[in-house]
């Protein structure tokens, strides 16, 4: 939290400027990044509920990387929606979400520790019961002002 | 590295600007070849540092305030939290050997994303030797110094065979 050079050099480059950037194009703010941040987490949570992986692959940027659970290391978002549908038809979600532990700006990207519960059902057996877990998400802010992952990678803590 | 980083702002500063290039000189950024040289070496340090049991290298490998995803769960953040986090680790654990290669990287100005895979051969207390491998997603930060550091590490070992 403490590095604020990427936003002050892009202040600094906006005072420069006779016509400042267009809305979009600002340094988005530490509140604006949580919110949009929030929202991607409820996009996550609605699709994975339903399992679609389909959906859940296109909160990545075109060339994410996702460091699953089983070991792999998928590039691109063809490749992270084949891991994800693995994820999926293996393990039915059945509650849980995300909560924002920190967030870290760097200009249009945000580095973010998440921290997860999630209740699932695996390979068609009875509830897991919650399980907690923590993730390190790197967000690439888009054009549009939406924010994509260009990293994720999270796992379960030891058994809670 | 410090005109690297001068370069950084400069370059900054000019795609900030869509008529500016009189003002400000801009050069290019690290390559990525170069970023990559820096990461490789920093993760050779963090190898033999990991198994001298050298807390403070360790420690001094992240940024100030960086975030280690501890493989037992939760995360530690900044350098008060990180020192004891490796005295206590490395009190359980021996690391023999093993070492941490980059699988791919992504550089954006001061910060670069990088995904990696590790192996390790692991003794705690008195058993025997354990080889295991896993990945990583480290977030790395150039600091005012020119000096690439660990922002943000989440090390994970793979499944036991």
């Amino acid at each position: 939290m403490t590095s604020l050079r990427p936003p002050v050099f892009l202040a600094l480059g906006v005072a420069g400027c006779a016509h400042g950037p267009t809305p979009d194009s600002a340094a988005p703010t530490d509140a604006a990044a949580r919110a949009g941040i929030t929202a991607q987490h409820e996009a996550w949570r609605e699709a994975i509920i339903a399992g679609d992986a389909a959906r859940l692959a296109r909160l990545f940027t075109d060339d994410g990387v996702l460091l699953s659970l089983n070991g792999s290391v998928a590039k691109g978002r063809g490749e992270v929606q084949k891991v994800l549908e693995d994820t999926v038809r293996h393990a039915r979600y059945l509650s849980g979400g995300f909560t924002i532990e920190t967030v870290d700006l760097q200009g249009d990207l945000a580095i973010e520790i998440a921290a997860f519960t999630w209740d699932r059902s695996l390979d068609g057996g009875p509830p897991t019961r919650p399980q907690k877990g923590h993730a390190l998400a790197v967000w690439h802010r888009q054009p549009d002002g939406t924010w994509l992952l260009r990293a994720w990678s999270a796992k379960y803590d030891p058994r809670n | 590295m410090r005109h690297l980083l001068s370069c950084a702002v400069a370059a900054g500063f000019a795609l900030a600007c869509s008529h500016g290039s009189d003002a400000v000189a801009s050069a290019p950024a690290a390559s990525t070849e170069s970023v990559r040289a820096a990461i490789a070496a920093n993760n050779a340090e963090f190898a033999r540092a990991i198994k001298a049991k050298d807390t403070a290298t360790l420690t001094h490998l992240f940024t100030e305030d960086g975030i280690f995803v501890s493989p037992a769960g939760g995360f530690v953040k900044g350098w008060a939290a990180l020192e004891p986090h490796w005295v206590d680790r490395l009190s359980k654990a021996t690391f023999l050997d093993g070492g941490i290669t980059t699988d791919s990287l992504e550089v954006r100005g001061d910060i670069a994303v990088e995904a990696a895979r590790f192996t390790w051969t692991i003794q705690r207390g008195d058993g025997p030797p354990v080889a295991r491998t896993g990945r990583a997603l480290t977030v790395w930060q150039r600091g005012s110094d020119g000096r690439w550091r660990m922002l943000a590490d989440h090390p994970e070992y793979d499944p036991l065979k």
